[in-house]
């Protein structure tokens, strides 16, 4: 005898074997298959519960039926619903009336049809009417596509198949038209259900399971071939035929849109049946009831199952979007079945959720939003932590339409059911008329406000532990930190991280460095910030930072840690309570949060927390609008505002001797500021704006191609604007003075006006300091950055004030020791020697050439020097190597000076060799005096032989001292130079004067030769005059005179040869004229009857009727008397003319003429 | 102030330099010279010390009514104080305080003209919202109406006047000015701070209260002056009252017979508590 148990057990195996689906018949019957189905199906049908709606429909399907007439019915749901079940139950409420209904079966085409009808009516009718249904099947139904196939395969020896796929691809593409089979289909109806008829039954029901295999692609000639079956069914009213179809709601939208019309059809006879609503809350326990009854375990269903169950089954089974319907119901009653012998228990709404959740029920719907909900829910640790709790939420989760209290108080859960119900009314639960349901199963009346919803989950899920967790170091970091340093607009504003988050240190802190500013003075600063909850978890950067900042982030209970600072590495370390509550009110349009959160107090940890879960949790929030998500964004960001400036403040840095002002973000700008002043105070950055690099670049090639003194600053570089600003790499110097504003501490404009311009090079402060270091000590480039960085610049800014000072001489960089040393300078007594030298050399120039450079490098020497004793010694040097410079660059002007002077004098020189060396003249008159003149002569050619050789020596010295190298260069040769030109000047001075005596008595022996013929043509003319007059005078005279002359140049002839010359020269003149004149006067005479005296002299008395034009003789003899020489010359005549013109005055009786003899008139 | 200002709205007074103008002379705590104020600023590394020249930014607060300035000596007034024990811990609310200030000084000063235009454009816009911000036009609308309201012709108002009302409409918060497709687009906000809406409500209720009725009904047309003040979509006027009512002892709403407003002993002091 079994136990009771063990016959529910039993009695309930039917259900637990129940197959989640039943099976359609597919195709033709036979006799294999045929009782295989309608075993199946009968199995079915004794458990099936009808609902309302089908059961109605199927007796109006009956009715019609049996009233003679064509019945076209069309039930629709969805997969699962029990479609094949109702068809079934439909079979048998026909079958059972007397009309012969063929066990629902599905089809894939029409001939597929006409053979299950054909073979399924053979079967029931048996083989008596076999032949005649065969018969008419093969005239009707078999397709006249596959008659032509048949035709084809047997005319052209192909396979039938083949064929046939052929002749139907050939209609489905329109190309072949065949005769309607749908009509032949129709006749074969007629036809069979009159064999049915006369067979004894009152009617015919043919029923299609899953129609849409039927209908397949629903391509236009399956269409046409529906729309008339049902055309064709509907105008043959008076056949007993019934034709019920089944439909998915894909396949009848599909349908409503393609062909709607058959579907209105069909509808207007109102046996159309979508029963995707049939199975309401009712369905369950109407089930299983019939289940109890069929069954036989009445008496224990509720031991099984109680009716709350079965109502919270009802509630889920219902509703599409928890279930699948009714196969969500037969699915939890198997499930039941199966797991009650080892339950024992009676299936409670726990058990039904817990099922949904573990996925024991696997029809629960396609978003399993029972179990997603019931998961998150019972997951926040206000839940977790009470069972109770955690069992009266899977309660109130069974029942959507509501759970009543009752039912709570059925499982003991009634105080948790209040409790719930008042903690999370409005946000989790809400009330309905039936009892407490979870919100988020409802399908409307969600609360407004999805912020409240957040905020009562966060409550649910908070815990002081979590608040003060190490999470909260993260969180801190996340919403204090970041947002402390806002990304980067360019490189002077904002900061960057090379980190995508804080890191983990490995002594548990959380850290991260920034790079960048707020400040345009401090650019590219690195801020090196870590949270942790201890002093022992604090990790130092391992990178070089500015500032640093430790947040230790402390329980209430723990020993505070004061606030500090360390100048040396300039960290500050402080400390934050992270749970103490806030001292001050939070702002008022976030007020209302203190009331969703009460009895948690805002503290900075809750703060973090919530700010944390808003941001993760809203966006999850189903159906939150984007307005609704930008309020929540609004409020979050006023609390984080609030926790920034509730905690940065004066209060942080207390007692650290800072004055910050602000709160929030401010005072943390604040603090950087003070820490980078006071760090850096002499720093001038030379990052002044995004293209500071390219800036640079063109201040260090203008200081490359400007000399040292310039370079340096000592003097001004001043020359046109245009070359100026061409140097700085501008191809205009318009608006070079205001762009020059960019280099700051690098450069000044001096004067900017009209065409040219004056810019001073200056030395960067940050120059300075390198420059100092290098000059106590020679550095590597990393020591270099080191001194650098003590003063705040950067790696970047100190190689380039490196290469400014390369540039300028102050330092160089030695390749050999890798390392920058200073430039070579001369000492005091070193500098002074060159100051000397050099101020030698410029006077010395200067007596050669007195230019304006020479003076100015005197001026530049003197400055020097004065500067030796207070002023820098390179400078000095400098100034001395610039006025080196310059008499360097005179040398070959003074150089070429004194070349020219010794060209010319060579020339000279030479010019007097030429005169010296020509050959005197030899005086050949016959006179005794050409003894004298040519002794005189060859004494002096003598002499002019060896000036000449003297001179020939000097052009010799010239030409040496002329054709000496490297004259421009080289002071030495210059030396040599002006030596020797000195010399030969000074020496060719004192020869220059005998040179000109020389070649002045050489000129005047000529003059001598002169005299000499004179004095030879006097005796000529005494010879002639002899002939005529009286010329002892004349004789005596020029015996006189030659005598005279012969004991003169006997003796010291060439010392006297000028003076004597000029004695005598014009005594010989005078005789020689007196002599040619008296020869005149003589030959007029004779021209004349008697001779007269050849004085010619005035006639006082005679005559003072002169003609009007007086003639020029006697307006010559008009003032005194004239020799005929003085007239001849005068008057520019010849003496023949003169002679005759004497005459005819004479005998005008105008004037006498009279003869003399030397000085004495006779 | 005695003489009639302009209609121009300096866009020298910047929201970011406005915060650190009222944080130095909060810190101060009195009235102090210039040169000290921007030496504290220089000091503590302040945007506002690469300013060369501070009178147009302090003109504008004082014009305002945030400062005062006697013998040279710079201090913040009552509402200055208050307006900056406000905005320590919310600094989000003083572009509405500024914005407030800008909108209503002309009415008890008719001389600040400058309130007057900023009003106007702040109306138009209101009114035609959502709608593009089309400065030119805005221009246009305040000189010819200045012309209609003051005879006025030529007046100074630019371009640069309207950025400087945009200056401050942009950085109220939730925003009003948002950029969409590369232009700037008003839109009535949502809501506003439980401050701003009070400060107007009782600016606007000041004009309807009746002597002899302490209550004040609330009309369709009391609702959209409010909220044209706050720059808020009407609808939300409800909500803004609600929450006004929970946060402010002294407004009190009565529903019985219509929805009735009073507002009992308020002042920029009571903003505070």
């Amino acid at each position: 005898m079994k136990s009771s148990m063990s016959q529910v057990v039993d009695r309930l195996a039917p259900i637990a074997a129940k197959g989640p689906v039943v099976a359609t018949h597919i195709g033709a019957f036979t006799e294999t298959n045929t009782p295989q189905t309608y075993e199946r199906y009968n199995r079915e049908a004794l458990t099936y519960v009808c609902p309302p709606e089908i059961a109605d429909f199927q007796q109006q399907m009956l009715d019609k039926i049996l009233r003679q007439g064509t019945a076209i019915g069309c039930i629709v749901a969805p997969f699962g619903y029990g479609k094949t079940s109702a068809a079934i139950a439909t079979w048998k409420l026909c079958e059972a009336k007397g009309v012969l209904a063929l066990p629902p079966f599905s089809c894939g085409s029409i001939g597929e049809l006409g053979q299950a009808m054909a073979s399924g009516v053979i079967e029931r009718l048996g083989p008596d009417h076999a032949v005649k249904i065969q018969k008419a099947h093969d005239t009707l139904i078999v397709s006249s596509a596959q008659r032509l196939a048949q035709q084809d395969s047997e005319q052209y020896q192909i396979n039938f198949e083949t064929a046939l796929r052929s002749i139907e691809d050939k209609i489905e593409r329109g190309i072949l038209q065949v005769e309607a089979m749908s009509n032949h289909l129709l006749i074969f109806i007629e036809q069979l259900t009159q064999i049915v008829v006369d067979a004894g039954y009152k009617g015919f029901l043919v029923i299609v399971d899953e129609f849409q295999q039927f209908l397949g692609n629903i391509n236009k000639t399956t269409i046409t071939n529906f729309r008339t079956l049902v055309w064709g069914l509907r105008t043959r009213g008076s056949v007993p035929f019934g034709f019920l179809i089944t439909l998915d709601p894909d396949t009848e939208r599909n349908l409503n849109e393609r062909a709607g019309d058959i579907m209105h059809r069909i509808k207007e006879d109102g046996l159309y049946l979508d029963f995707t609503d049939a199975y309401d809350r009712e369905f369950p326990r109407l089930l299983w009831t019939r289940y109890a009854e069929i069954l036989g375990f009445t008496d224990y269903s509720q031991q099984i199952v109680d009716y709350a169950t079965l109502d919270a089954i009802g509630q889920i089974g219902e509703r599409h979007d928890l279930s699948n319907g009714p196969r969500t119901v037969i699915d939890v009653f198997q499930h039941i079945a199966n797991t009650y012998a080892t339950k024992q228990q009676p299936y409670s709404p726990m058990d039904l959720i817990n099922d949904f959740m573990t996925g024991a029920i696997r029809f629960d719907g396609d978003q399993s939003k029972i179990a997603s909900l019931v998961t998150e829910l019972t997951s926040y640790d206000y839940i977790k932590r009470a069972p109770k709790r955690f069992e009266t939420l899977k309660l109130i989760a069974a029942f959507p339409r509501g759970c009543p209290r009752e039912v709570s108080e059925r499982y003991n859960l009634a105080d948790s059911y209040d409790e719930l119900a008042d903690l999370l009314r409005g946000e989790i639960l809400t009330e309905l008329p039936e009892g407490i349901a979870l919100i988020d199963l409802q399908k409307v009346g969600k609360p407004q406000n999805k912020l409240n919803i957040i905020l009562k989950k966060y409550w649910l899920h908070i815990t002081e532990d979590e608040i003060v967790a190490d999470k909260a170091v993260r969180l801190f970091a996340k919403y204090a930190l970041e947002p402390l340093f806002p990304p980067s607009h360019n490189l002077i504003s904002g900061w960057s991280s090379e980190d995508a988050d804080f890191q983990l240190t490995p002594n548990g802190s959380y850290s991260r460095t920034y790079e960048g500013t707020f400040f345009e003075e401090y650019p590219k600063r690195r801020v090196y910030l870590q949270v942790c909850h201890s002093l022992d978890q604090a990790y130092p950067s391992d990178q070089f930072a500015d500032v640093s900042f430790t947040f230790v982030l402390q329980r209430l209970n723990a020993d505070p840690i004061a606030p500090a600072y360390d100048p040396t590495s300039r960290t500050f370390t402080l400390s934050l309570p992270i749970n103490r509550p806030f001292d001050l009110p939070i702002p008022r349009d976030v007020r209302w949060i203190e009331e969703y959160l009460r009895p948690v107090v805002i503290s900075p940890g809750v703060l973090l927390s919530l700010l944390d879960y808003i941001e993760s949790h809203a966006p999850t929030i189903e159906g939150i609008t984007t307005s609704e998500m930008a309020r929540i964004e609004a409020h979050q960001q006023k609390l984080q505002t609030f926790l920034l400036t509730a905690v940065f403040g004066e209060n942080l840095f207390q007692g650290l001797g800072l004055n910050v002002l602000a709160r929030g973000e401010q005072s943390i700008r604040e603090v950087l500021f003070s820490v980078l002043r006071s760090a850096y105070p002499t720093y001038r950055t030379l990052i002044t704006s995004p293209q500071w690099e390219t800036v640079l670049k063109a201040y260090a090639k203008a200081l490359g191609l400007v000399g040292a003194l310039h370079s340096r600053g000592i003097e001004p570089l001043s020359d046109a604007k245009s070359f100026i600003a061409a140097i700085f790499g501008f191809r205009n110097h318009a608006g070079f003075e205001s762009q020059s504003k960019q280099y700051e501490d690098l450069l000044s404009i001096e004067k900017w006006t009209g065409d040219s311009g004056s810019v001073r090079f200056q030395r960067h402060p940050g120059e300075t300091i390198l420059h100092n270091a290098i000059i106590l000590d020679s550095l590597d480039r990393g020591r270099l950055t080191q001194i650098g960085r003590r003063d705040g610049y950067l790696p970047e800014e100190v190689s380039w004030l490196a290469e400014f000072l390369v540039l300028r001489g102050f330092i160089q960089f030695d390749e050999e020791t890798q390392t920058y040393i200073p430039t070579h300078t001369l000492s005091s007594p070193e500098l002074e020697q060159l100051a000397f030298e050099i101020r030698e050399e410029s006077e010395l120039l200067r007596l050669v050439v007195d230019t304006p450079s020479l003076r100015q490098v005197l001026e530049q020497v003197a400055r020097a020097v004065t500067n030796l004793k207070t002023g820098e010694l390179t400078d000095v040097q400098l100034l001395l190597l610039q006025a080196q410079n310059t008499v360097q660059q005179e040398r070959p002007r003074i150089a070429k000076q004194l070349s020219s002077q010794l060209l010319s004098l060579r020339s000279t020189i030479h010019q007097h060799i030429d005169a010296l060396k020509r050959s005197l003249p030899i005086s050949n008159t016959g006179s005794p005096l050409d003894t004298h003149i040519n002794g005189v002569g060859r004494i002096l050619a003598n002499r002019r032989e060896v000036y000449a050789e003297s001179l020939n020596r000097f052009s010799i010295s010239i030409n040496y001292a002329l054709n000496q190298p490297s004259l421009a260069d080289d002071a030495r040769s210059l030396y040599k130079l002006i030596d020797a030109s000195n010399a030969i000047f000074g020496e060719y001075n004192a020869l220059a004067q005998t040179v000109e005596d020389i070649l002045g008595l050489s000129s005047r022996h000529l003059d001598w030769i002169k005299l000499v013929q004179r004095l030879q043509q006097v005796a000529k003319y005494n010879e002639v005059l002899d002939t005529l007059a009286d010329t002892t005078g004349f004789e005596r005279e020029h015996i006189t005179i030659t005598q005279e002359l012969m004991e003169a140049l006997s003796v010291d002839g060439l010392q006297r040869y000028q003076t004597l010359f000029e004695a005598y020269w014009s005594r010989v003149l005078a005789l020689l004229d007196e002599v040619s004149t008296a020869i005149k006067a003589q030959q007029i005479a004779q021209a004349k009857t008697e001779p007269k005296p050849s004085t010619v002299s005035q006639q006082s008395a005679r005559s003072k009727k002169h003609p009007k034009n007086l003639d020029p003789i006697l307006k010559l003899i008009e003032v005194a008397d004239v020799s005929f020489a003085q007239v001849v010359d005068a008057l520019n005549l010849t003496a023949e003319e003169l002679q005759k013109r004497l005459i005819e005055l004479e005998m005008q009786g105008q004037i006498t003429v009279l003869i003399t003899k030397g000085n004495k008139k006779q | 102030m005695n003489k009639a200002s302009s209609f121009h709205v300096r866009h020298d007074l910047l929201p970011s330099h406005t915060v650190e103008i009222i944080t130095l002379l909060r810190a101060v705590n009195r009235s102090e010279p210039l040169e000290k104020i921007q030496q504290v600023a220089q000091q503590h590394g302040y945007t506002i010390r690469n300013r060369k020249d501070w009178s147009k930014p302090l003109k504008s607060l004082e014009e305002l009514g945030i400062l005062s300035e006697n013998k040279k000596h710079i201090g913040l007034t009552d509402i200055g104080r208050h307006i900056a024990a406000l905005t320590v811990f919310q600094p989000d609310l003083l572009p509405d305080f500024v914005h407030f200030l800008y909108y209503t000084v002309y009415d008890d000063d008719k001389n600040k003209r400058f309130s007057w235009s900023y009003r106007l454009i702040c109306d138009a816009l209101w009114n035609s919202a959502p709608c593009v911000v089309n400065r030119d036009k805005l221009v246009n609308l305040v000189t010819a109406q200045a012309l209609e309201t003051f005879q006025v012709n030529g007046i100074s108002f630019s371009t640069n006047s309207v950025y400087g009302i945009l200056n401050w409409l942009s950085a109220l918060r939730p925003a009003c000015i948002a950029v969409q497709e590369n232009k700037q687009r008003f839109v009535r906000r949502a809501y506003c701070s439980v401050e701003m809406f009070m400060l107007s409500l009782h600016y606007v209720l000041r004009r309807y209260q009746d002597k002899d009725n302490w209550f004040t009904s609330i009309t369709p047309k009391l609702r959209q002056e409010v909220c044209r003040v706050c720059l808020i979509v009407p609808e939300t006027f409800s909500e803004m009252l609600e929450q006004a009512e929970a946060n402010f002892d002294c407004l009190q709403v009565r529903h019985e017979r219509g929805d009735r407003i009073a507002i009992k002993d308020f002042s920029w002091s009571t903003l505070e508590r």
